[in-house]
């Protein structure tokens, strides 16, 4: 089979696709995994999406913030800007 | 996790199931929906993968012991994930393959290291048992190994498209729907890959 040439021949696939079939034969995992990897799955908590209402808590939370540093920092510059 | 979660999430793993309808005869895209709910139908979705996931991290890393730990890490997010699947058509598999992918993506950059396939376990993936030339044997698990070095090599993308085709066995078309591309892609996709696969073989010489 030649290295360098840019384009495959047929011979080049056939030959290729041979070894790959050869090669990459289906494995299977190990039964005792599969039971062991399942048993750890259904233990793991129960991840639950978080509400709407409590998405949209976090979001007044902080527009709030945001609004209250703004204000103090308007306010701050107002107070110390000279007369 | 408190005791109260870990009792919550106990009888959730014990849900019933409704007997005329077996979780076994879903399909993947309903059994999403009520793995949400239900842990046993992620139980279901687990068994019908678990193997095929498996064929893809092993080829990614190589070895029995990193393709286990990274299948089991696969399922795991895809657990804690699974309220943000979309099904948008594309088969489930196409969803767990991706997440298979960034789990074996951040395996090769936390360690910085392709492991190659030592030749027991090349052993494995043939069925050489009743070889009479020792000699010839040797060099054809040889020549395995060096063929799963340069596959290794290639683009991920590509990777992947070698193990649907050989391991997995799908038609272009089947790839195309796990892959998100048209068949002719595939196809196209499938010539450079073979193209640049001869290329590496050539530099492992």
């Amino acid at each position: 089979m030649a290295g360098s040439r840019a384009v495959l021949s047929a011979e080049d696939v056939a030959w290729l696709e041979q070894a790959l079939g050869q090669a990459m034969t289906p494995v299977a995992p190990r039964p005792e995994f599969v039971s062991r990897a399942k048993e750890e799955l259904m233990r793991l908590p129960v991840a639950r999406p978080l509400p709407a209402w409590a998405l949209l808590a976090a979001g007044v939370a902080l527009l709030a913030t945001l609004g209250a540093l703004f204000y103090l920092r308007v306010g701050r510059s107002a107070t110390s800007s000279p007369a | 996790m408190n005791a109260h979660d870990r009792v919550l999430v106990v009888e959730e793993a014990r849900q019933p199931t409704s007997p005329a309808e077996p979780l076994e005869a879903l399909s993947d895209q309903e059994l999403v929906r009520r793995a949400r709910r239900e842990r046993q139908a992620f139980g279901v979705l687990y068994e019908r993968h678990v193997a095929a996931i498996y064929r893809y991290v092993f080829y990614r890393v190589g070895n029995v012991e990193d393709a286990e730990d990274l299948t089991a890490r696969v399922f795991a997010r895809a657990l804690r994930h699974i309220h943000n699947y979309d099904d948008r058509g594309l088969p489930f598999t196409a969803w767990l393959y991706r997440i298979a992918h960034n789990v074996v993506a951040n395996f090769h950059r936390d360690n910085s290291r392709r492991p190659s396939v030592p030749l027991e376990e090349v052993d494995a993936l043939g069925s050489a048992a009743n070889e009479d030339d020792h000699e010839q044997r040797i060099d054809r698990e040889r020549e395995r190994a060096r063929l799963l070095r340069a596959v290794r090599k290639l683009p991920p993308e590509r990777q992947h498209l070698l193990v649907l085709k050989f391991v997995e066995q799908l038609q272009n078309a089947e790839i195309g729907q796990i892959m998100n591309r048209s068949e002719g892609a595939i196809k196209s996709l499938y010539h450079r890959t073979l193209l640049q696969l001869r290329q590496i073989m050539a530099e492992l010489d």
